[in-house]
This record gives structure tokens, sequence and C-alpha cells, in this order.
């Protein structure tokens, strides 16, 4: 940009900054670095700081006024400490962390303070916003009810999430967390809501995976990464969240749709556990600090649908939890679990099983999304829930039996064709009008003559035959979102029209 | 650190008290600083307090031999003290705390100013005049010059400071400048 400059554009710039610059006294508060050391420094002075400001050590390194003790202020530092000296002179900075919000964001990486790290241009946003606000109140709110659909099946049919909603995604490792939460981004495309990706902990490497796989699917168009990797210090893991959530809060209070992911709000709390402990404040359970419960629900309570008087935007979050060895009474997942309004628990041995996405359906619920779910797909997905709780059931009975009665294998037969068509691989979602056609035929027993190895080449041809030949059905579903008798009814004659060709070929 | 200025602080904040009991605020102030620069100047009296000399008896007799005819008595008390509880070393802490203790019931503020040049006395005058109505206080004003301050001043008083300075002003024009291009 600063090469399209023309030396008179220069000399005019300097003109103006040299009549407008008026010489004032200068008045700071100071204080000077006692000791400093693992990200925190203590601070002599600074007597009328307060709790949460910027503090200024110079060369563009700033602290956050963490600890206000009797004769020294303890600060966690935004940076390398290796260049804050004992004797330095710090600046109080009158100012809470701020970082830039607009839509100069989207398609952009940024860092918890919202500097972009992408090697693209500065950024040119004109307005910021402090990291931590209070979330909206009662008033300003209202019910969750529209549909954020994620376009993964099993998630829309059996844990809806709304507009608004925080939905947790928990699990061990390697079960598909972020990719569920991928997946959601890319199915958000064209449905004007603007997506925050916040990356806690992770390794630089996932980082750049999770922008190649968004860019290669058009996903970085309404997409911003705010990055704080593992290599970062432990203060700009533990607001990074917050960061996102300010740059995600402007386009709810403007009206419009935010989806926000905190991948893993697990390596935040271990981030603010270590601030903590060297801040020498009291440990409590698994060593956390006593606040760590407010640290995950005043960052939550911010998303919300908020009311018709405020522009009725609303900010989606899906935070992200790993549990180690499937435990979810550890004590963050129950602290996330009792915030959220749901959780999608993941399972290792079913993704292992082949069972992708690993979602555990008995034990994932979503408490507000059944409002904001459509009406077609309520209809289908009622049905859904009990005959897989049933299946689960008869399945874990069924290993010690030997000969079944007809009913009894009937069910088990339904049970493995359902459990087949809630398999999805990554980065294909599937709209909605696809999920019920599928999902009505499951639950109907349409598919009960269709082999269950081959349920997945006849469900490709479902689809084919709704983009092509069938087009009207799902028209027809998007546009009455109920399931009328005539659209049953249509469905029914479809699926045996392809049905035959299916088995014939 | 933190610590020491801790107890200094419990230290001084029970002299003070003494000491207005007693109605000499000022008188051990002034005993204070003097031992205080006494401590700095005697090479023997340092090595006495750094310790390891005598046994606690007496190093007892040779404070009271000391100080016991020239300090108030509630003084002298505070420095028995201080050595029977090894506790020399929260001395130049002793003195500061006790000094801001008597600057904050006396309404006084202490302030450094940095200039490039020295001062004359009208302006040294003016400027605590102005600062001390700022700051609705009494200054007492220290004065040091630098010529890297290129002209003007930089004041100080506590945590506060007011640059008024042309090396600063400089600098901030430079920033703007670099930044609006």
């Amino acid at each position: 940009m600063s090469l399209q400059l023309r030396p008179e554009e220069i000399t005019s710039i300097l003109r103006k900054q040299i009549a407008d610059f008026d010489v004032e006294l200068d008045h700071y508060e100071v204080g000077t670095v006692l000791n400093v050391g693992d990200g925190i420094a203590r601070i002599h002075g600074l007597s009328h700081i307060m709790s949460g400001e910027l503090v200024d050590f110079g060369n563009d390194l700033f602290g956050l006024a963490l600890n206000l003790e009797e004769d020294n202020v303890g600060v966690a530092i935004f940076g390398s400490d290796t260049q804050i000296v004992e004797g330095q002179q710090v600046r109080r900075t009158g100012k809470i962390a701020s970082v830039p919000v607009g839509e100069e964001l989207i398609g952009r990486i940024v860092d918890a303070l919202g500097n972009p790290i992408d090697g693209g241009a500065p950024l040119a946003a004109n307005q910021t916003s402090p990291i931590e606000i209070k979330a909206p109140g009662i008033i300003d709110r209202q019910d969750v009810k529209e549909p954020l659909q994620t376009g993964i099946k099993v998630i829309d049919a059996l844990t809806p999430i709304g507009r608004g909603q925080r939905e947790l995604i928990i699990g061990d490792r390697k079960t598909g967390k972020t990719a569920i939460a991928i997946d959601t981004i890319i199915n958000q495309r064209g449905e004007n809501v603007h997506c925050f990706y916040v990356a806690i902990g992770q390794k630089q490497s996932t980082v750049v995976q999770v922008y190649e796989k968004l860019k290669r699917h058009g996903a970085m168009d309404y997409t911003t990464i705010i990055s704080a990797t593992a290599s970062d210090p432990a203060t700009m893991q533990f607001i990074a969240p917050y960061a996102g959530c300010a740059m995600a809060e402007y386009f709810r209070d403007s009206g419009r749709h935010a989806l926000i992911i905190y991948d893993d709000l697990t390596k935040q709390a271990q981030a603010y556990r270590q601030l903590s402990l060297l801040l020498r404040r009291p440990p409590g359970r698994e060593a956390f600090p006593g606040d760590i419960f407010y640290l995950h629900s005043r960052l939550l309570e911010r998303a919300a649908k908020m009311s018709e008087a405020k522009g009725g935007g609303s900010l989606t979050a899906l935070p992200v939890i790993e549990t180690q060895a499937n435990d979810v009474s550890a004590y963050i997942p129950t602290n996330v679990i009792s915030i959220t309004d749901g959780q999608i628990f993941l399972e290792s041995n079913l993704f292992n099983s082949g069972q992708r996405p690993a979602v555990n359906a008995g034990l994932s619920v979503s408490r507000v999304g059944g409002d904001a779910q459509i009406k077609a797909m309520k209809q289908t997905a009622g049905s859904l829930r009990l005959e897989l709780a049933q299946y689960r059931e008869l399945a874990a009975f069924s290993q010690f039996a030997s000969d079944l009665d007809p009913a009894t294998r009937r069910q088990l037969d339904r049970g493995k064709r359902l459990m087949e068509i809630m398999k999805q691989p990554d980065n294909q979602p599937v709209a909605v009008a696809k999920q019920i056609v599928i999902i009505f035929a499951g639950t109907n027993g349409l598919l009960d003559d269709i082999p269950p190895d081959r349920i997945r080449a006849f469900q490709t041809a479902v689809f084919d035959a709704l983009d092509a030949t069938y087009s009207g059905v799902a028209a027809a579903i998007a546009d009455k979102k109920a399931l009328t008798d005539e659209i049953k009814a249509s469905i029914t004659e479809m699926l045996g029209d392809i049905k035959r060709q299916f088995l014939k070929g | 650190m933190s610590t020491r200025w801790t107890a200094a602080r419990r230290y001084a904040g029970a002299i003070y008290q003494l000491a207005r009991q007693s109605n000499a605020v000022d008188r051990i102030g002034e005993e204070l600083q003097a031992i205080f620069d006494l401590t700095r100047e005697s090479r023997d009296l340092q090595r006495f307090i750094d310790g390891g000399i005598g046994d606690s008896l007496s190093r007892r007799s040779a404070i009271k031999a000391l100080f016991a005819s020239r300090v108030h008595p509630a003084l002298l008390n505070l420095l028995l003290l201080l050595d029977e509880k090894r506790r020399w070393r929260l001395f130049p802490e002793l003195v500061e705390a006790y000094q801001r203790k008597v600057d904050a019931d006396h309404g006084i503020v202490r302030m450094s100013i940095l200039t490039a040049h020295p001062l004359t006395p009208a302006q040294r005058q003016s400027i605590d005049q102005r600062f001390g109505d700022k700051l609705n206080r009494t200054v007492v004003s220290t004065v040091r010059s630098d010529p890297a301050l290129l002209g003007g001043f930089i004041v100080r008083a506590g945590d506060v400071v007011f640059d008024a300075s042309a090396a600063s002003q400089l600098k901030r024009f430079h920033r703007e400048l670099v930044t609006a291009l």
C-alpha cells in the first residue's frame, strides 16, 4: 500500500501531521519491575492501576494486570519476557485489552491481540472492542429459534443446534472433534453466518491444516482464524477466546449471525491454571484456581440470540473439550457441560469401529435445539432417536444370544441400517432436505431390503436423484418445511423408483 | 523486596504511632535520617550492622553507648528491637516508610524534577507552585538535570510522571509521522 503513495501525498500527510502536532504535557503513571520470569512480572508502583488494565513495557510489549496486591502488581506478559529487566520502568495505559473488530477481519488469521499473522496487509480496522464485555442481559435476548445446520446428519437430526446456542463438542483426542467444527463452518457457506475459529494451544501445523481445508472449500470467504498456538505465551492462550468472542460479537450486535468455535477450552483452562499458579493464587481441585468456572461461564454466556429490538443477531458457540479416557466427570468437562446447552459426545471406540462421526447418540443432547429444528426434521428424527436407543440395547444383549425371534432380528437389522445412514465422511455436509429424505427412508423401513453394506451406495444414489430428476421433492421439503402426507407419498414413490433401479444394477 | 517492605512498614507504623504520642514526629524523623546517613558513611557501623560483631549482650550495650544520649528513647528501643530480631536489613525501607507516613499526614508530596538545563530559583518556584496547586499538596522537590532531555522537564510525583521534555515530544512526533505514512 505504501508503495503506491506519491511524493506529493507524503508531503501533504507530513504537512498535516506537523500542523496538527501540539506540544502537550504528557502524563502517565509508572512502576518499576521488581522481578520477572515465567511470563509474569511483578511491578512496584502503578498505585492506581485497575484490574485487567494493559501495562506498557515499551518496545510494543504489553502486559495484563491480573493481581493487585498491597505493594506490587502481578502482570502477565503478552510476549517474550526476556527483554524485560529488573528495575525497568513500565507505564499504565488506562485501557482494557482490546482487539480490532469489523468486516476487515473476514478471511484473516490473527493472533490473540488481533495482529494479522497470515503475512497479509496490516488490518485497516478502525473499530476496536474490549475483549472482556459483560454478556447481554435478559431483556436483550430472545429464544433460540432458528436452526444452525451443521450438515452432519447425526447432529442435525439428534442434537440440533440453534443460532445463539452453546453446544459442547466433547471427546477424547483423535475422535473427530475438530472435524465436526470444521464441517459446520464449511456448511455455513451461503447461509450468511460469519465464522470464527479460535485455535488454543494447538500445533501450528494443525492450524495451517485447518486453514488450508477451509480455503479449499471456499470457507475462508466468511471465516476468521484466531490462533494462539502451543508456542505462544500462556497469556495469549488465556485471552484468545475472549478476543475471538469480541470479534464475533461485532456481527451479533449488528443484527447478523456469527458462529464461534473454541478449540479447545481444556488448553485455555490449563493456560489460565499456569498463570494463576505463577501469580500464587491458591490452587483448588486439579490445581485449577477458584475462578475457573467463571472463566468459562462468562465466555460462553456471551453467545446469545438477540431480541428483535437489538437487531435479532446471534452468536452461536461451539466450545471443544478434550477428555482423558472418556472421563466426562473430570473437573473442566463437568464445568463446561453444566454451562452449555447440551453436548455432542464423541467416543473413541465408535470412531475406531468405523462409525464416523463417532457421536454417541445416547449421551449427546441438545437442550434448546429442538425449537430450532424445522418441522419436517422433527417429524422424522423423533422416531430415529427411539429406534437407535432400542438398537443399542438389543445389540448389547444379542451378543450373548444365539437364536433371536424375528421381531428382534428385524429391529437389529433396522438399527444396523440406521447406524449406517448416520455415517458421513469428512467435509461432505448434507443439505437438510436430503437428510430428511434418507432418515425418513431409514425409520420407515424403506431401506430394510437393501443389504447394510450397500446402504451408503444407495444413499449416494438417492442424493444424486434429489439433485437431478427429483429436485422437486427436495424443493417441496425446503419450501413447506414440514412433511405433509403428499410429500411423504412422493418420497416413498421416489425411493421405490430408485430402489428398483438400484437393486437391478 | 516486597516482604521486606511489608515488614518495614509494620515497624515504621509502630514507631510513628509512638512518635505522635510523644509529639516527636519530626525529631524522630530527623534522627532516623541521621542514623541512616551515618550507616552509609561509617564503614565500622556498617560492619556492625551487617552482623557478626559481638554477642547479643555486648551488641546491646554498644547500641546503647552509641545512641542512648543522642536519640529519642522510643527510637533507641526500636534500634535495640531491630538488633534483637536481626532485622537491621529493613532499616533503609523503614526510614522511607516512616517518611511516607509523615508526608501522608502532612499533605506533602515528594517530587523529583528532571530538567535539560539547570533551573533558576524563580522557574523552580513556579513549577513547585503549579504542581502543588494541581495535586493540592505541599510540594517538596529535588532537582536534577540531564542534557539528554534536550529541553523542557520531567516531573515525577510518586507513581505519576508529567513529561514535558523535548526528547519525549520528538519521540512521539516521530511515531505519529511513521504511523501516518
